[in-house]
């Protein structure tokens, strides 16, 4: 009946009377009514100057316009002495019970207290979770916390990681360095030395992770080496033709239908295969330099890569 | 969809004459099986992807010609021959995006229904000229992609990123109505392609910060929700909560339902797969196996209860949801028909399961470097390896973020029993970078370094045994992602990877064409249009028609 209703204000009506309908149906849902309608248009204050492309991601609570200063501090104040202590200083859950509020529906529904505040004032009763008290905190302060909750919201990384605080140390280097050492010895010293190619890679790779992840791969993590010759890591490739001729070269690309190579004259050749050409391809071989650490991803286990990593460290 | 329209070409040539008025789906063609036209996400509710136009056959493949190219126009246009229609709840602020091409589209009496993020085009499947466009002016959300619309009479569905569930009028993309199916304030965003069955639109969401996962119904009519069925324990006496260390971390557990399902129309249960608990990698908060995330289930479109339910990935810590789309399969199993449905889960492993019970038949990894489990248990479920989860050190896992397989729809080819899929074999080095006992939130953290790939392939799976009847691997890489489809004519259609449009010889692997139009971005379709057998790919914002003259 609603098929040709081009109207906006017809439609705005129509969206009136299903979001009520939609509320009129929980009865029948399984489980928690859909979260209260919020029609509000969400702030936007990093995209007012001028139109731009749409970011990947963008959701309310990351792109909200914060509150004064004065209004947050006020808010952190009240959050330590009052919140703290069950939802933890980074407000992701506390000793005493108090859930994640940084993943609350009630926090990333509300706008500016008007749930958080509910919820302060009259406690929070859920089956199945701790009992939240009601607490004698003024309408200003409620709204000061609330505020203040969203301000740490607003310093959320990427899709739902923890919110930035202070950086943890964690140390990666847990292996046994003689193990590594013995296993490098049997494994790689056809292509490496520690007192040749890799001596004093743990200077130049300083950063543990990246080292591992560098030497796993077969390609460096970090910063770009300066000294580093590209021809060790290129892939070259012989084409044999069924005419007899030979053509050596820098492989481009292969794939079921096509390789083509740069010769060491600087030519691009490119032939065809899986068809009858003239001439027609006969032979493929292939020399990856970095074949060997492709076959070494299905061998290692964690703790042989650890030993690796704990001996290459000691290679400064 | 009109059956008589389907069957002469007399009537085709009067169809040509207005393609736009005709067209609109019964609910009831939905049964039938994928033929002349592709009225729903699969083409048909079996997810078989399995056509029977056989036009296109292994002697003519290398004649396919391109009929037509377009790219899509995403501007907002308010003049000309096409002016945009507007809708949405977004303040105006942002340029649409351009086009991502990630879903299946619709193709109906002649006019091919056509969405990315945003957007939704319709077009004349002939020639590709643009008949409508409608942009949603959005309030945000992630941008990933849109799987596709639904048809339901004259009336096409779509959802948008920021969690509206739109209907649109399918002669003029004049908007019907549209309602909020979760809120943007929570972090859903929204890309599935509804799915129509009977008087019932069936929508689902995602979200990547611990927020709950649901599958809703829809009136289609009027956008009235009819009920809600959650993926993870809500209440205290749910089922699954045993699962879970307690409820608060089973209502923040995910389980999101973003590809679509198939149906069966003999028990009326929609079969699905749900997406990866949460928090994503940080395990420690959510000891147990987490139901019902990664999980094979059927639920009773008449009411939105759970049927039965098979965990194809027990207590996830690596992202890897089980969302992708199932298939319906009428076998035989050790001499008695049975009546199946199997899926080849992001994780490696593939499954075949009584779709009437849930009961296991086939679990057996396809991913052949997958890396991250400890075998099998008695009831068909994976055992995952402790040692595999995010550590301090870094471990080692096969497969990466995207899995073995992802969202990409399989096929299955009924005459040979073969079930197609991509095997893609990464491998990363994955670090817990918050080791807080609590566990972190969403996808945090972890930090993750892909450090290379091992022999990725295509592979024609035995559905009564999981075990690869051909496999083909990619020289030089390849793989990833395209989707599939397989015909009556035994062939195999899919993307390499190399930026290459394939067709395999189903029944053997081998290669019988190729067309280099860059990396399929979603699965080949293919149809009949005067007569004519077409076939359809996308390469991120680009569609492509070939024809057998």
């Amino acid at each position: 009946m609603f098929a040709k209703l081009p109207s906006p204000l017809l439609i705005s009506i129509f969206l009136l009377l299903t979001s009520c309908r939609e509320q009129e149906q929980s009865a029948v849902v399984a489980g928690p009514a859909a979260s209260p309608v919020t029609k509000t248009t969400p702030q936007v204050a990093q995209a007012q100057a001028s139109p731009e492309a749409m970011p990947f991601a963008i959701f309310p609570a990351q792109t909200r316009e914060l509150a004064a200063a004065e209004v947050l501090d006020r808010g952190a104040t009240v959050y330590e002495s009052l919140c703290r202590a069950c939802h933890g200083q980074d407000l992701r859950g506390g000793d005493q019970g108090g859930p994640n509020l940084l993943r609350s529906q009630v926090v990333l529904n509300d706008q500016h207290g008007e749930l958080i505040g509910e919820v302060i004032q009259n406690g929070r009763r859920t089956p199945g979770m701790p009992e939240m008290p009601p607490l004698q905190v003024s309408a200003e302060d409620r709204v000061a916390v609330a505020e203040y909750i969203h301000s740490v919201w607003a310093n959320q990384s990427g899709q739902g990681g923890p919110p930035s605080g202070e950086e943890v140390e964690l140390d990666i280097v847990v292996g046994d360095a003689g193990a590594g050492e013995a296993w490098f010895n049997a494994q790689c010293t056809g292509c490496h030395a520690a007192n040749g190619d890799l001596q004093g890679i743990a200077s130049r790779i300083p950063d543990p992770e990246n080292l591992q992840n560098s030497w796993v791969a077969g390609r460096r993590w970090g910063a770009p080496d300066p000294n580093a010759d590209p021809s060790r890591r290129q892939v070259r490739a012989t084409v044999t033709l069924n005419n007899g001729d030979t053509v050596f070269g820098v492989l481009n690309r292969r794939d079921d239908f096509i390789i083509s190579l740069t010769t060491d004259a600087g030519h691009y050749a490119s032939f065809t295969l899986h068809e009858n050409t003239t001439p027609a391809v006969t032979d493929i071989v292939i020399d990856d330099p970095l074949q060997r650490h492709r076959d070494l991803l299905s061998e290692l286990t964690n703790d042989i890569m650890h030993d690796v990593t704990a001996y290459l460290v000691t290679l400064k | 969809m009109k059956n008589l329209i389907r069957t002469t070409l007399t009537c085709l040539t009067v169809l040509s004459a207005a393609p736009a008025l005709q067209a609109q789906v019964d609910p009831a063609d939905l049964l039938n099986p994928l033929a002349d036209e592709w009225p729903t996400y699969s083409g048909d509710y079996t997810g078989q992807r399995y056509s029977r136009l056989t036009q296109i056959d292994k002697d003519n493949v290398q004649h396919l010609t391109l009929a037509w190219t377009v790219r899509m126009n995403t501007n907002i246009r308010n003049t000309g021959e096409v002016v945009t229609v507007q809708g949405g709840e977004g303040d105006g602020n942002y340029l649409p995006p351009g086009a991502n091409l990630k879903g299946n589209y619709l193709m109906v009496d002649g006019v091919i229904y056509v969405t990315s993020p945003d957007h939704v085009w319709a077009l004349d499947a002939r020639d590709g000229t643009e008949l409508w466009h409608y942009f949603w002016h959005s309030r945000g959300g992630i941008h990933i992609g849109n799987r596709g619309p639904a048809i339901w009479h004259d009336s096409l569905f779509f959802e948008t990123p920021d969690n509206y569930l739109v209907s649109l009028n399918i002669h003029t993309g004049a908007e019907n109505w549209h309602v909020e199916i979760a809120p943007l304030e929570q972090q859903y965003f929204s890309t599935m392609a509804p799915i129509v069955v009977g008087d019932r639109l069936l929508v689902g969401t995602g979200n990547d910060l611990d927020s709950p996962g649901f599958l809703q119904a829809f009136d289609p009519a009027s956008g009235e929700l009819l009920w809600k069925f959650y993926t993870v324990p809500q209440n205290p006496g749910d089922p699954g909560l045993e699962t879970w260390p307690n409820l608060d971390a089973a209502r923040n557990g995910g389980g999101q339902v973003w590809v679509p399902g198939v149906y069966d129309p003999e028990t009326n249960y929609y079969i699905f797969g749900t997406g990866n608990p949460t928090p994503g990698y940080t395990g420690v908060a959510r000891p147990g196996d987490n139901l019902f995330t990664c999980t094979l289930m059927a639920v009773d479109v008449a009411t939105g209860e759970m049927a039965w339910y098979h965990q194809t990935s027990p207590h996830d810590t690596h992202d890897w949801d089980s969302a992708q789309t199932p298939v319906l399969i009428d076998g035989v199993i050790d001499g008695e028909p049975r009546k199946l449905v199997s899926t080849a889960a992001r994780n490696g492993y593939f499954f075949t399961v009584d779709r009437m019970t849930g009961e296991s038949i086939v679990t057996k990894k396809y991913g052949t470097q997958s890396n991250w489990d400890l075998g099998v248990r008695e009831d068909g479920s994976p055992i995952p390896n402790p040692q595999k989860e995010a550590i301090i050190p870094g471990a080692i896992v096969s497969p990466i973020e995207g899995g073995v397989a992802n969202w990409q729809p399989p096929a299955f080819n009924p005459d040979l029993g073969l079930f197609y899929t991509h095997e893609n074999n990464g491998f990363n080095i994955v670090y817990l970078t918050d080791p807080d006992p609590r566990g972190s939130m969403g996808l945090g953290g972890k930090r993750v370094a892909i450090v290379g790939f091992d022999g990725n392939a295509f592979n024609a799976l035995d559905y009564r045994t999981g075990e690869a009847v051909w496999r083909h691997e990619w020289p030089g890489g390849g793989g990833v992602g395209a989707g599939i489809l397989t015909t009556a004519t035994g062939l195999v259609f899919t993307g390499d990877g190399n930026g290459n449009m394939v067709a395999f010889d189903g029944a053997n692997g081998e290669l019988l064409w190729h067309t280099r139009i860059g990396n399929i971005s979603n699965g080949p379709q293919t149809w009949l249009i005067d007569g004519r057998q077409y076939l359809l790919a996308a390469v991120r914002d680009t569609l492509y028609a070939f024809v057998m003259y």
